[in-house]
């Protein structure tokens, strides 16, 4: 019997090493080779054509001294950490208000999840055409007006949604946002009235050390993946049993306590797994920044990836792939830095359990 | 049933694969370039292919042309013919990865205007064969200038007469939201203004020197931006000049002759002219670059023989005729009269007549810039957007230029040959 045990447990070995395969073969050839081939031709001189020859930590060195790679890697840090803040932040603050607290037509929580059907270069571009309209530069000069359209717009919601006996809720929805539509045209100034300028992308200005465009893409960002962190949220609310709501109220917690000790200890491991995927699209953008195109300075849209980009491929024909690789290595160095914390907590939590 | 169907699928890849194998691949950028290619090789040259029993695959390309080059050259599957742009040619010379004309294919150089073949010759080898020509010329909406009463532009205007036209233009158009002018912050379309103060790209020591000449237009053009005269196209919602033009927001634009492509794509009917670039003052000599894109062979190419003939045929009498009657560019062929006025509207017509004009009377420079390359513009392209899009002084502003191209000239890794 036992033989037979033993021989099932080897083919079940066999077998989920066989399923396991193709996975490693991928990782070790698109991860570790890559990673081991990166490493050494960083180490050299590289141009594609030619032989490549021994440079040693030269490359690292030319980089370091390079103002536009320690500018690039400012801005990718600070576009990471502030992005992932705003996100994961969000997605949390949506999630539990959708989860316990506000009483929300069904229909809403699908709205949720829509624009993360659209791919990250079709969003770049729906921005970029948003953001490059006079529409919007005029909305956004006339912050107090948007701001009382916005107060009226959320305490109309508000009403009906106190409103227990009323039918018809989503009609009235509809037609309250057709109304505000339309009185948002009426408050506005009209579109050609006057000739305006939008320098928001062109702007060389910055806020929290991000410029505009790179705000642009963290809203791209926001738009496209809080609603999938949502999901993620919402999965991980939903796990948590009503019980231990339920002794919570019998032992009287408060709202904040039942947050503090049950719902976000219960959570964490979802918010470390965020924390990481937010922290690798942030460090690894590239193809919404390269739709941005001529559309703004290169020099206020740079980061870690486009450094890299610019030097295999530089408009002078004349490739550094040795800098690329040493600039690569660094980023990858940043990544491990970045998703450290989360790893570690994450790992933890695995073992508590 | 199933092993028929697998046997025919077997043959017909195979077929398929022997047919690639004889298409010569041929690669180009894509947008309204793709759509005259497209006319080209199944209209135009069809019949000359045909008969030379060349089958083409045309490979388009919507971004860096270069950067497709240096990824499939170094990967081993490089197009066999390819456009080549003479900002390009001294850079990715170095590759040592082009046919030369000169040695293996004399025949198709005498074709073509020498002074053309000369800006894609590097050490005595002819890596390019022209297809077209182009130069910067300034474009304006006929029907605005008519219905605010202001005199057309001319052919000699100065800087100061220029300016005063648009301002002229500006003071009735900023009421209905329009601008007179909208202006690239780059030096393609800078430099016909600055070249016309004596300026020079490298002096004695083959240095870049931002003179007083440098300044004198630099303030001039940054000034008409900043003064609110003019715009940059990207602050009104426009990626270049030709858009605010066409979209009707502004009444100049500053750009060369594919320009006309986007204004008969775009606006068919708009009632435009065209004339030179204004000048530093009524003494001063016009000048101007000239651009250029020529066909280039892969020397490794397996299908060497048909891509000879192929690039013989697109620069033949028959495609280059078509690019110079459809108003299409201006033929690099020596057959090709451009003296007789191009086919299309009244502006395609003013436009060519202009770029006959600017390359009969100006002093022209080739947009190149030695070992360099497109790397050369990147100081002044970022003073140009610099200075007009923000309020930092002009004097700093040139001041950290001259130190860009101080360092450029240093042997930096951008620079050196790795």
């Amino acid at each position: 019997m036992k033989t037979l045990i033993r021989h099932a447990n080897t083919e079940l070995n066999l077998l989920n090493w066989l399923v396991l395969l193709p996975l490693l073969v991928s990782l070790g050839v698109f991860v570790l080779f890559a990673f081991a081939k990166t490493l050494s031709i960083s180490l050299q001189h590289y141009d594609f054509f030619s032989s490549a020859t021994w440079a040693g930590l030269s490359n690292f060195s030319l980089i370091f001294n390079d103002t536009s790679f320690i500018k690039a890697s400012i801005n990718t840090i600070l576009f990471t950490v502030i992005g992932t803040v705003i996100q994961v932040s969000l997605a949390l603050v949506i999630s539990l208000s959708l989860h316990r607290g506000i009483r929300t037509p069904f229909f809403l929580k699908d709205l949720l999840y829509l624009p993360a059907l659209f791919s990250s270069a079709s969003m770049a571009i729906i921005c970029l055409f948003l953001v490059q309209s006079s529409e919007f530069w005029r909305l956004i000069q006339a912050p107090s007006l948007l701001l009382l359209w916005f107060v009226i717009f959320a305490v109309l919601i508000c009403i009906v949604n106190a409103m227990k006996t009323l039918k018809y809720k989503q009609l009235a929805y509809f037609a309250i946002g057709l109304f505000m539509l339309l009185a948002y045209s009426w408050i506005m100034p009209a579109a050609s009235t006057q000739f305006s300028i939008n320098p928001m992308l062109s702007s060389y200005d910055s806020w929290l050390g991000l410029t505009p465009p790179l705000w642009l893409l963290i809203i791209q960002n926001c738009i496209i993946n809080v609603p999938v962190y949502c999901l993620l949220l919402m999965s991980a609310l939903n796990g948590i049993s009503d019980n231990l709501y339920s002794a919570a109220n019998c032992d009287g917690a408060s709202v904040k306590q039942v947050y503090q000790h049950i719902t976000l200890p219960l959570i964490e491991p979802v918010i470390m797994i965020m924390l990481i995927l937010s922290t690798l699209g942030g460090m690894q953008t590239f193809e919404q920044i390269f739709f941005l195109g001529n559309s703004v300075p290169a020099e206020s849209k740079l980061t870690l990836a486009q450094f890299i980009y610019q030097h295999v491929f530089p408009t002078n024909g004349n490739p550094s792939v040795g800098i690329a690789s040493a600039a690569a290595v660094i980023m990858s160095v940043l990544l491990l830095i970045l998703t450290l914390f989360p790893a570690i907590r994450l790992l933890r939590n695995k073992k508590g359990l | 049933m199933t092993l028929l169907l697998r046997l025919t699928f077997f043959i017909s890849t195979l077929f398929s694969s022997f047919a690639w194998a004889e298409q010569v691949v041929l690669s180009g950028w894509g947008g309204l370039d793709r759509l005259n290619m497209s006319k080209i090789l199944y209209q135009v040259a069809a019949p000359e292919l045909i008969a030379a029993q060349i089958d083409v695959d045309y490979t388009a390309l919507e971004s860096n042309h270069n950067s497709f080059l240096l990824n499939r050259f170094s990967s081993g599957k490089a197009p066999d013919v390819f456009y080549l742009d003479v900002s390009d040619v001294t850079t990715l010379a170095n590759l040592n990865l082009f046919f030369d004309f000169n040695k293996q294919a004399p025949e198709l150089i005498k074709k073509i205007r020498p002074e053309l073949t000369e800006l894609f010759t590097v050490n005595g080898k002819v890596l390019g064969i022209a297809k077209d020509f182009n130069t910067v010329s300034v474009q304006f909406n006929k029907d605005i200038f008519t219905h605010y009463d202001v005199p057309f532009l001319n052919d000699s205007e100065t800087f100061n007469e220029f300016r005063y036209t648009l301002e002229q233009l500006s003071k009735k158009l900023k009421p209905e939201g329009k601008i007179a002018a909208c202006l690239d912050p780059d030096y393609a379309s800078f430099a016909p203004f600055v070249l016309s103060t004596g300026w020079l790209p490298f002096d004695q020591n083959n240095k870049t020197h931002l003179d007083e000449n440098f300044t004198k237009a630099f303030k001039f053009y940054v000034n008409l931006v900043r003064d609110g005269v003019a715009a940059v196209p990207n602050t009104i919602g426009h990626a270049w000049s030709s858009g605010c033009f066409t979209a009707g927001l502004s009444a100049v634009s500053v750009e060369g002759t594919w320009v006309s492509q986007h204004i008969q794509l775009n606006a068919p009917h708009l009632n435009y002219a065209s004339v030179m670039p204004p000048i530093a003052n009524s003494s001063a000599q016009p000048s101007n670059l000239i651009f250029a894109v020529a066909w280039a062979i892969n020397k490794n190419s397996t299908q060497l023989t048909k891509s000879i003939k192929l690039v013989d045929i697109l620069t033949g009498r028959n495609v280059q005729n078509f690019l110079y009657s459809q108003a299409i560019a201006i033929p690099a062929s020596v057959m090709i009269d451009t003296s007789v006025s191009a086919q299309g509207n009244t502006g395609d017509r003013s436009l060519f007549e202009t770029v006959n004009k600017i390359i009969n009377n100006s002093t022209l420079h080739p947009y190149q810039f030695k070992r360099y390359g497109s790397l050369w513009m990147e100081p002044i392209n970022k003073a140009l957007r610099t200075a007009m899009l923000t309020n930092q002084p002009i004097d700093l502003i040139l001041s950290q230029t001259q130190l860009a191209y101080d360092s450029l000239y240093e042997d930096t890794y951008q620079t050196r040959k790795h």
